[in-house]
């Protein structure tokens, strides 16, 4: 039996109330939290701390109703990824004009021997961790990738090399992205149930040093900024109106 | 009564609880540096978080990124079942290595020369015995592991591009830059089944060994953006992903 103010709310919101709390509603929902990761890298970037509508943040950046909660609905994950965007990814920078620079010129550098080599993942609900996720924009990675890229000997940007001593070249565009695969997702099972107004955090961390970006030349903190985002997979539990 | 006593106090004054438990996927891991001079045997799950790692040195200690043991050669408190087994093989990425890699080294570096440090990797990922040892017994004996125990995460490279002078000692044609690694197809790791359960506090060997000989020499490997030569850092990884079984809260 509950206090009496609680029977009193009880009563008036089954009369009056916009919300049917005795039937609830399940829908398949993603929660994503996008954060630039600055040029210079950083020791530890936090996801789902803000919400839209704070200076510089936009839907764009995250749907989230409250900073470290879902707010009033309930939330079963069964899924994490990591993603990785960026406005504009000009290799067209990666020419043999640029041979001497040609690790600044496209993103497929950060992929091949930068911050997607390393990081973890750290996700707590409370202060109880409940995933620590090595290497996260491999290990969980986004279930598909529409940047695809068909390799072709057609996208080469020069000729043939030409052998002569001191002629350089360049040959073919780089093209990496996260592995695209729906098995390769994070997929958390079993699931975890994560209540209303549950506070949670979810933190990339580089305890070994903060990692630079290589592709300084495609990336700019203010004009092209590198967006780096964790994606919440699950179902959306919400009380019937 | 002693026990007694302890149970009694904990189930009043205790932060856990011990009659309840609570399962969630996780995964213990531990990845070491090679030695650059090569081994004839790589261990795992030897050296916890604060620890040095013994390939790469006196000065570097392993942080969260390297391993999340908190304990010499146990999981310590928890209940582990193991699900999958997962290898891993690679460079460490560029700003920790232990030399300026310079502006073009991701296209010119690894592979452009002959018997590129890619090559080297090569090699070790064809190679090796994976052994791991439970309380001391054998549990599991698995001949080149980075083929049967593959990572099942990746990057996805799509074109790799490449770029080269004329200079002599590189010898690659149009299109021949490469990546070595193993496969990151989710589907392809090493499953468990039936899983297997580790206790609290059972001791944990793990280890690939190189029976053949040692690991390649990955010192003044031909590599750099001037065609020197860099020892470039490699890691390995072991990985058991599975349930972590712990008492409720």
């Amino acid at each position: 039996m509950g206090f009496q103010s609680e029977s009193i709310i009880s009563a008036a919101s089954q009369r009056f109330g916009v919300i049917d709390y005795t039937r609830w509603q399940a829908i398949r929902w993603q929660w994503y939290s996008y954060v630039t990761y600055p040029s210079a890298g950083a020791s530890t970037l936090t996801f789902f701390g803000q919400v839209a509508g704070q200076t510089g943040v936009t839907l764009q950046d995250t749907n989230l109703p409250k900073a470290g909660s879902f707010g009033q609905t309930h939330f079963q994950l069964k899924s994490i990824s990591t993603d990785i965007q960026i406005a504009n990814n000009d290799v067209d920078g990666f020419t043999r004009a640029n041979q001497a620079t040609l690790d600044t010129r496209a993103l497929a550098s950060d992929f091949l021997g930068g911050f997607v080599q390393a990081g973890v993942l750290n996700f707590a609900v409370g202060a109880r961790p409940f995933a620590t996720i090595l290497k996260p924009f491999q290990y969980a990675p986004p279930p598909g990738s529409p940047l695809d890229y068909d390799n072709s000997y057609v996208n080469q940007i020069s000729a043939a090399p030409v052998p002569a001593a001191g002629a350089a070249d360049v040959v073919g565009l780089p093209w990496i992205t996260q592995t695209k695969m729906r098995n390769n997702v994070y997929f958390v099972d079993p699931n975890i149930l994560i209540e209303a107004e549950q506070q949670f955090t979810v933190t990339l961390d580089f305890p070994s040093g903060a990692v630079p970006v290589l592709a300084t030349n495609v990336v700019n903190d203010t004009t092209n900024p590198l967006k780096v985002g964790v994606i919440f997979d699950g179902l959306l539990l919400r009380p019937v109106q | 009564m002693t026990p007694e006593i302890i149970d009694s106090l904990q189930k009043r004054f205790g932060s856990a609880d011990f009659s309840r438990y609570q399962v969630v996927r996780g995964q213990k891991y531990d990845f070491v540096r090679l030695a650059a001079a090569g081994t004839n045997s790589v261990s795992f799950f030897s050296n916890p978080i604060g620890a040095t790692d013994p390939g790469a040195g006196a000065t570097l200690f392993k942080t969260l990124e390297q391993t999340n043991l908190v304990k010499n050669a146990s999981f310590g408190q928890e209940y582990f079942a193991l699900t999958q087994i997962r290898t891993y093989a690679n460079f460490v990425c560029q700003s920790r290595q232990g030399f300026t890699t310079g502006t073009n080294f991701t296209y010119r570096g690894y592979t452009a020369l002959t018997n590129s440090a890619m090559e080297q990797l090569q090699t070790v990922l064809n190679l090796g015995v994976l052994e791991i040892k439970f309380a001391q017994k054998l549990y599991y004996q698995i001949a080149r592991p980075f083929v049967q125990c593959p990572p099942g995460f990746g990057i996805d490279i799509q074109s790799l591009a490449s770029s080269r002078t004329g200079n002599a000692a590189e010898t690659q044609v149009s299109g021949t830059n490469w990546s070595a690694r193993a496969d990151s197809r989710g589907t392809s790791v090493y499953n468990i089944d039936p899983i297997q359960i580790i206790e609290p506090e059972i001791q944990i060997q793990a280890a690939i060994n190189f029976p053949n000989g040692n690991t390649p020499n990955f010192t003044n490997t031909a590599l750099d953006t001037a065609n020197g030569t860099q020892t470039p850092a490699v890691e390995l990884g072991l990985i058991f992903d599975g349930y972590v079984i712990r008492p409720s809260q």
